[in-house]
């Protein structure tokens, strides 16, 4: 089943948004290790290059650690994880507050709404 | 690559080529059976009823019709030949021919190669079909063949031998084969041009167009035949004198023949390199 | 050689009128490339220059650094839009030509796919659908571990399940040291899985670049971009 993706994005971007997304939700848990470039690419129905991009840089950022020979594995620095789901929690908080202010709401008012939910 | 090629070539000839040869054959057997019954039925028979001439006329007409067949075969033969070079080159199919990674010369050679083969098998076919037909099928009661005609063809084949020599004889043999051979490739080379001629430079109707391009290859063929052979002719005779005269009947032949075979040589020559520069350096696919 | 494909001043007329007018252009090693343009803007002509079944008017093309030839077709696996199968051809007949005549070609990988699609070998190729033929014939090319692989609208005219299956090939037959151009005007579908684009018009080129690049620069798909580019 391919991930959904827009054209308008870059498409890394979005394959590392998943991928993290993946980890926090703890599909991939820490210390697990991956699937393949090539496999991981054919699951998302996206060329190879893009994947090796987004891995590349989720290796950089600390949350995937590569081995040469054995593959990539999830990180189990539980700060770096933390750090992760901070920030991606952030983005939704950050899209969700743009989103309902367009209506309107200000803060206070969200926050009610999100209790009530 | 050029075996690869031969290999792929006569695998796909063969599946049309094979039974259409075979057919023939066997159609020239089954002929010839009719012919010799329907004879020696006459022969045999003292008076005529109307069931005897019913049968003498279907085994006629079944005789005439059959060898119109053998003769519908070697242009059956001919064009199919002629559709598998261009529907290979320059139909659907040149999409896989020319990306196959084998020289131009490759590519034409092996369409020669089983061109001129199954050509000449073709030629042989007839020919056997031919000879079963006026032997066998010309048999009258009591005899297997024809003792007639054979003996006849026997006797002048030997009157030649006598008259110029066995060895002469065999050579005139072996020239008359050779120019046959060489004249049946250049005629195949000279229409796998005029196909390549309609397929690389007509847009539309390329068909069409290679049979023009074959009646001015001909029509252009013809004429220097004629001037270069005519010339030739004249200047044999003319230093002929009186002691030379038996020898000339002997010589002159020969000289023909080998002239013959070396101008169809040439002219094969000339029609594979114009078709090799025109594929190499002109080629679109559709 | 970091190019797989250039091609330098390369002209094509036809009847007097230039399907190619002056192009430039070159294809680096290892990325999927979508040539993407509007029907008739020479997409075609270019990709049959560069197999060997065009001959350019004048100008240059350079296959890893030579010219179109017997050892181009070698790197070379080229799916044409159309079929080219000889009539009285099964699928092993097929098998058996490429597999004889390319020194490159993954037999056993080929009858794996062609077993998973569900086709017989022993099937003559005239009795199979459309489609079918279509995926024989893709999965022929992508069966060759070629250098440089190019694909003249290999989605055009099949259904969403067939498109989706033609993708997929593609990714998962991709390596690392081959190129695969695919020619469309199909862009929404395929720009997905590519590396780089180039536009072409009227034989000629007009913008090329990174994918990923003009997402995150001006925050359009490339498929959105090309109807700026070419907007009637």
């Amino acid at each position: 089943m391919a991930w959904n993706f827009t054209s308008d994005r870059p498409i890394y971007l979005q394959l590392i948004e998943h991928i993290q997304a993946d980890v926090i939700s703890g599909k991939y848990a820490p210390g697990v290790r991956l699937p393949s470039v090539r496999e991981l690419a054919a699951e998302a129905s996206v060329n190879p290059n893009t994947m090796q991009r987004a891995l590349s840089e989720l290796e950089e950022s600390g949350l995937l650690i590569s081995q040469r020979t054995t593959g990539r594995f999830v990180t189990e620095d539980y700060n770096i994880l933390e750090e992760s789901k901070l920030l991606l929690a952030r983005k939704i908080a950050q899209e969700f507050k743009q989103k309902i202010s367009k209506l309107g709401y200000s803060s206070k008012d969200a926050i009610e709404l999100l209790k009530n939910l | 690559m050029l075996n690869k090629l031969l290999k792929y070539e006569f695998k796909s000839t063969s599946k049309t080529m094979i039974p259409l040869l075979l057919s023939t054959l066997a159609l020239s057997i089954l002929t010839s059976v009719i012919m010799t019954i329907s004879i020696r039925n006459i022969e045999s028979s003292i008076e005529e009823n109307a069931l005897s001439n019913v049968l003498m006329s279907l085994f006629a007409t079944f005789s005439i019709f059959s060898l119109f067949a053998i003769f519908a075969s070697a242009v059956v033969l001919t064009i199919f030949l002629f559709a598998r070079y261009y529907k290979n080159f320059f139909a659907d199919e040149g999409y896989l021919t020319f990306t196959l990674p084998a020289t131009t010369g490759q590519q034409l050679t092996s369409k020669f190669i089983s061109g001129f083969v199954w050509t000449v098998l073709g030629m042989i076919t007839i020919i056997i079909s031919g000879i079963i037909i006026l032997l066998f099928g010309t048999a009258t009661s009591g005899e297997v063949i024809n003792k007639e005609l054979y003996n006849v063809i026997g006797n002048i084949l030997s009157e030649l031998k006598d008259q110029v020599g066995t060895s002469n004889y065999i050579l005139y043999i072996t020239e008359i084969i050779v120019s046959f051979m060489v004249s049946c490739a250049y005629r195949l080379l000279m229409i796998y041009l005029a196909i390549t001629l309609g397929g690389i430079i007509a847009r539309k109707h390329k068909i069409l167009s290679a049979v023009g391009f074959y009646i001015l290859i001909s029509f252009v063929i013809s004429s220097l035949t004629s001037t270069v052979t005519s010339s030739m002719f004249i200047s044999t005779f003319s230093v002929i004198d009186e002691d030379e005269i038996i020898n000339a009947f002997i010589s002159i032949p020969h000289r023909l023949l080998l002239f013959d075979i070396v101008l169809s040589a040439i002219f094969a020559l000339a029609a594979y390199i114009s078709n090799y520069l025109l594929l190499k350096k002109k080629l679109n696919l559709e | 050689m970091e190019n797989i494909l250039e091609c330098s001043n390369l002209f094509k007329y036809y009847s007097g009128k230039p399907a190619l007018y002056n192009l430039n252009v070159s294809f680096p090693k290892g990325k999927i490339i979508g040539l993407l343009g509007p029907n008739g803007s020479g997409k075609t002509t270019l990709i049959k220059i560069v197999a060997g079944l065009l001959t350019p008017s004048s100008g240059t093309v350079t296959i890893n650094g030579m010219k179109p030839g017997v050892e181009t077709k070698n790197m070379i696996s080229y799916l044409p839009e159309r079929q080219y199968f000889s009539s009285w051809m099964t699928v092993n007949d097929i098998l058996t030509v490429f597999n004889e005549f390319y020194t490159d070609f993954d037999i056993a990988r080929a009858r794996d796919m062609m077993q998973r699609l569900g086709i017989t070998p022993e099937n003559k190729i005239k009795t199979l659908s459309k489609g079918t033929k279509e995926k024989v014939q893709l999965v022929l090319v992508m069966s060759r571990r070629a250098k440089l692989y190019l694909l003249d609208e290999p989605i055009g005219g099949v259904d969403p399940a067939t498109r989706d299956y033609i993708l997929n090939t593609i990714i998962t037959n991709y390596n690392e040291d081959s190129t695969i151009i695919i020619s469309t005007h199909l862009i929404y579908e395929i720009e997905k899985i590519l590396d780089d684009f180039v536009f072409i018009n009227r034989g000629q080129i007009v913008m090329g670049g990174e994918v990923d690049r003009v997402r995150a620069e001006r925050n359009i798909s490339i498929d959105e971009l090309f109807r700026e580019v070419f907007r009637c």
